[in-house]
């Protein structure tokens, strides 16, 4: 799966553990295995040579030993917020369990998913983030009619975006006068609608009638 | 732009467009070129692949697209019905006499990756053989793109006073015989 679809957190420790003292996060290891079956070889050999060195090392953790009739062996630790972490050691040898022990003692109870960075900005773009009109300029040329006044919507819209009006934007205005008013259902200029609101295109709230050249050249200009 | 909310800059960002390419007189295979370009939206900054950031392409006059040499006659397209004997072979121009958007449409689809999102951008393609767009379509057009190929002049769209004063290098004696 994505990192989107699976659980993450941000980096933390256990109630700030190591800015006082530290404490060892992992409270029980329970040694579960079996004293006769072949897949159990690598436990009781650890058992027989390295548990107890392992124990006398780390006295704030306890250490369980319980041979039981099962198939595979397992090492259960457990850690001081609650977590329980059960570790199969089916046909493992020795050093790979102290390894894995080892590595289980040194975790803190917290789950192993992906870590997020804190990172937070109040400026995300500088430039301004890239929309579809961005860099298109306003074709001039005569196209059919039902696209004038999107283009003419789209010349006040970029008059609206560059608030400080540097771009000349419409050099001439159309040469068909078009009087139709632009459909607001429209979802392209739905969008622009949601978006406007912040920038007063229009001194007034009625709706765009592109009707006279007059109008876009004030804007414009 | 910054002091919008953030779904409204989101919404603005990947709102999808509606471009028009006019097919009169152009190489087919030019088109498609630019037709796939934008229905996969590598036309954008924010592209990915994933991220389904395509627009839609209105092409009119695929009828009238141009093919340069001879490939009218000498292009073949084939396909097969999966029945014994069931081989087909057409040349470009049976092909375009039965259906004129074929042509258009199997060059965008082999320009198109060949992965699942194909078979979506093809649906954002719409065709027309003639210059009759629906209403619905027209409303959404937001950008006629430039047409690839200039389309020279005919001798008989210049005017008289225009081949008149073309430059001419000699002028041939009236009993000349041109060979």
């Amino acid at each position: 799966m994505t990192s989107r679809g699976t659980p993450s957190r941000f980096l933390k420790s256990v109630l700030q553990n190591g800015v006082g003292r530290y404490v060892c996060q992992i409270k029980r290891i329970s040694l579960v295995f079996s004293k006769d079956a072949q897949t159990s070889l690598g436990a009781r050999e650890f058992i027989e040579d390295k548990v107890v060195d392992f124990a006398k090392q780390n006295p704030g953790i306890v250490v369980y030993v319980t041979p039981q009739r099962c198939r595979i062996p397992k090492i259960i630790a457990e850690y001081l917020n609650g977590t329980v972490k059960e570790e199969p050691i089916n046909s493992k040898t020795s050093e790979e369990i102290t390894q894995l022990i080892k590595k289980l003692s040194s975790q803190s109870g917290l789950e192993v998913i992906r870590i997020r960075k804190p990172i937070h900005t109040d400026s995300p773009s500088i430039q301004g983030q890239w929309h579809p009109f961005t860099n298109r300029p306003p074709s001039l040329r005569l196209v059919s009619a039902p696209l004038v006044n999107l283009l003419t919507v789209m010349c006040l819209i970029r008059a609206g975006f560059s608030s400080s009006s540097e771009s000349h934007v419409c050099g001439a205005s159309p040469t068909r006068a078009v009087e139709r008013v632009p459909d607001l259902q429209h979802p392209l200029l739905v969008v622009l609608n949601v978006l406007l609101p912040h920038h007063s295109y229009s001194k007034t709230t009625e709706p765009i009638v592109v009707s006279s050249a007059p109008i876009v050249n004030a804007h414009c200009t | 732009m910054s002091s919008f909310t953030k779904a409204a800059q989101q919404w603005a960002t990947f709102a999808r467009s509606w471009y028009l390419i006019d097919a009169k007189m152009q190489p087919p295979g030019k088109i498609a070129t630019m037709c796939a370009i934008r229905l996969q939206g590598k036309h954008k900054p924010i592209y990915h692949a994933l991220s389904d950031c395509g627009d839609h392409v209105v092409v009119m006059n695929t009828r009238h697209i141009a093919f340069s040499g001879n490939k009218w006659e000498q292009k073949v397209y084939s396909s097969h019905t999966g029945y014994p004997g069931g081989f087909k072979q057409m040349t470009a121009a049976q092909l375009h006499q039965k259906d004129p958007t074929a042509i258009i449409k199997l060059a965008v689809y082999g320009m198109l990756p060949r992965n699942l999102s194909r078979r979506t951008m093809m649906q954002r393609l719409q065709l027309f053989p003639d210059d009759v767009i629906p209403e619905e379509i027209l409303n959404n057009l937001t950008e006629e793109l430039p047409q690839p190929r200039n389309v020279p002049r005919r001798l008989n769209e210049y005017t008289q006073e225009e081949i008149e004063a073309f430059p001419s290098l000699w002028t041939p004696p009236e009993d000349f015989k041109m060979k």
